[in-house]
């Protein structure tokens, strides 16, 4: 390390590790493929404008003393028939459906964010403590893996959502739909993280700093958390952003299944669900503009979570 | 192979004792099965007595074991909506499912394989690519937005195929086929697709990452050599040889597809299992959610045993390290 090295300011460290990033294959491979840029631009626009959904939205779909059944399934404003108020229409309770459209999205990313950070953590967790005290943690654990991974996910995050109606009941569950989906969800996710993670803790465990904190009597779940945990979160974005797009279609179809979130707070699901029932007397709008940004929302978190493995994974460079 | 094969059969028999017991505990903690079972009027006394004759003041083992017995001899009480006994509400719907999800599984081999080897075979021609970009779109879109597409294309906009139910069915014993009637076939053709198309691009892409592979070998350069029609090569030899994997993974999907089965059913109002089941658990229905729980693990387990034992059979690079 030169003189000059040690006089540089915070700035400069900085400065030193943005060049570091744009050198990286990771910007490298994004600037590569159009495909991926253009998911990253619809992902970020999609997020952004469910963010904002409050600050952008023309109506409150959430309001429903602001609603007007004279409004109901009123087509886009380009069509006959239009009102120039409801951009792409109504549905038919007489939302607005942008709005609507907004707060879905909203409420979507919002509840698969929640189900894949429950998942991360319940999957990190079980895993970092099956790898690293191994014995009869690791085997009930993995055998419980095991037990889950014979059934698809879909069908456990139903099962999980079954339950939670029948114990909570149908009072209760009102305003609770939000939680007991990320719970079924976050469920359903646990163990993909739990197995990557176990499988790296082996192989950590054995390492000389492990054996180090060890020898100084560092405490194991500072080991674990403080030490083995940042050495084996890598893989685990990677699974986190394919999961993301997963939790979205999840989401989407327990909703659109009936037993997601209610029409009086739609979800994406929720809003297809709704429109599905008008697809028949030729209304397909309510259907199509969330089944339109559902699927474009799934797709580039998709293609963004293919991209990011290819990236990071030497192997394939 | 003895040892393989009672080391996979015990394992199997375990996670199906795990599901039981998961299964039971829904059924005994989540809810009271009496308070399901009467209304609001009936006096205590009488919920005791109802009590007593469930069995729920037994020791939890016994109500357990009890609980298994019974499963194994197909009773699974009785639904709290529908007051019939869950096996024959199953038993009603077993056949649409069944036969929705065979039609499924048809429609994916028949056209995935095909659509494979085209795209193995002719790598950068300008068709496989489109049909590859196609089929990262079908991937990516969830299974009920597919469903909803089809119904408004064909059922809404063309009107050529009916968009909900089985059609007409023929009774043959306990079994109703719409396999025999006009209608029933034209009522399939919807949801078999939607369900099947999932599983379609994954043995088509299987089956061109395959042949890739096999086309590079030596055997398939030394067919050329002999002179063998493009034909022959590509699927008396290459074919062949990709086909275990594949088998291996329609078995295993056969599962998802019985599972997913449960959207499409919902998506076109197909009066299957999957139906009751969704119906199930928007009522918090808990006899159909822990009988339909054990029936597809049973399912689940009997078809990733059976595709070991094969794969065991005819691989035998797997019988030195096992599979997991």
């Amino acid at each position: 390390m030169s003189l000059r090295d040690d006089r540089e300011g915070f700035g400069s460290v900085w400065n030193r590790r943005w060049r570091a990033f744009a050198d990286s294959h990771l910007l490298y491979s994004f600037g590569r493929s159009k495909l991926v840029m253009v998911a990253a631009v619809f992902a970020v626009v999609v997020i952004g404008a469910a963010l904002a959904a409050p600050l952008i939205a023309p109506t409150n779909p959430l309001d429903l003393a602001s609603l007007d059944l004279m409004d109901a399934r009123i087509p886009p404003m380009w069509m006959e028939g239009g009102d120039p108020r409801f951009v792409i229409g109504t549905d038919d309770q007489g939302r607005d459906l942008l709005s609507a459209l907004l707060y879905g999205a909203q409420v979507s990313i919002g509840v698969s964010l929640c189900a894949v950070g429950l998942a991360i953590l319940l999957g990190v967790g079980l895993g970092l403590v099956s790898g690293y005290f191994g014995g009869i943690f690791d085997t009930l654990i993995m055998r419980a893996a095991d037990v889950q991974l014979t059934f698809p996910a879909i069908l456990t995050a139903l099962l999980v959502n079954g339950a939670a109606r029948a114990v909570l009941g149908d009072q209760r569950l009102q305003g609770g739909e939000f939680w007991v989906l990320v719970v079924s969800i976050g469920l359903a996710f646990w163990v993909q993280y739990a197995r990557t993670v176990r499988a790296s803790t082996l192989q950590e465990r054995h390492k000389d700093y492990v054996q180090a904190a060890r020898l100084i009597g560092v405490p194991a779940w500072k080991i674990m958390f403080g030490h083995v945990l940042p050495n084996v979160l890598g893989p685990v974005t990677v699974i986190a952003t394919i999961n993301l797009a997963l939790a979205i279609i999840t989401e989407a179809t327990l909703s659109f299944l009936g037993v997601g979130l209610p029409p009086t707070h739609p979800s994406l699901g929720t809003l297809v669900r709704i429109g599905n029932d008008f697809l028949m007397s030729g209304e397909w709008w309510i259907v199509f503009f969330p089944g339109l940004v559902l699927a474009g929302l799934a797709l580039s978190v998709n293609i963004l979570g293919d991209w990011l493995r290819d990236a990071l994974n030497p192997k394939l460079r | 192979m003895p040892t393989h094969l009672i080391r996979r059969l015990f394992e199997a028999v375990l996670v199906l004792v795990v599901v039981a017991v998961v299964a039971f505990t829904l059924f005994r903690f989540v809810g009271d099965p009496v308070n399901q079972m009467v209304g609001q009027d009936v006096s205590i006394a009488e919920r005791e007595r109802l009590r007593r004759e469930l069995g729920l003041d037994d020791a939890l083992f016994v109500q357990c074991a009890r609980f298994i017995w019974n499963a194994l001899h197909f009773d699974f009480g009785t639904s709290y909506k529908f007051r019939q006994p869950v096996t024959d509400l199953i038993g009603a719907r077993l056949p649409a499912t069944l036969e929705l999800a065979f039609a499924a599984s048809v429609f994916a081999i028949a056209i995935g394989i095909p659509l494979g080897v085209r795209t193995g075979i002719h790598r950068d021609g300008a068709l496989s690519k489109t049909i590859m970009a196609v089929s990262l779109i079908g991937v990516s879109l969830p299974t009920f937005l597919i469903g909803i597409l089809l119904i408004y294309l064909f059922a809404v906009t063309l009107h050529w195929l009916p968009s909900y139910g089985r059609g007409d069915v023929v009774n043959l014993g306990f079994w109703a086929t719409g396999f025999l009637t006009g209608s029933g076939l034209r009522a399939l053709i919807l949801p078999a697709t939607t369900l099947g198309l999932f599983q379609l691009t994954l043995v088509m892409r299987l089956v061109r990452s395959e042949m890739l592979e096999v086309l590079r070998t030596d055997y398939i350069r030394f067919c050329r050599a002999r002179g063998l029609t493009d034909r022959a090569i590509h699927f008396r030899h290459a074919l062949k040889n990709t086909l275990v994997p594949v088998v291996t993974i329609i078995g295993l999907q056969i599962g998802s597809i019985i599972a997913f089965a449960i959207i499409t059913e919902t998506v076109f109002q197909w009066p299957g299992m999957g139906l009751l089941f969704i119906q199930a658990v928007q009522n918090a229905d808990i006899p159909i959610m822990a009988a339909y729980l054990m029936l597809t693990s049973v399912i689940f387990v009997g078809i990733n045993l059976v595709v070991d034992l094969i794969y065991h059979f005819i691989d035998p690079r797997i019988r030195v390290s096992g599979r997991l």
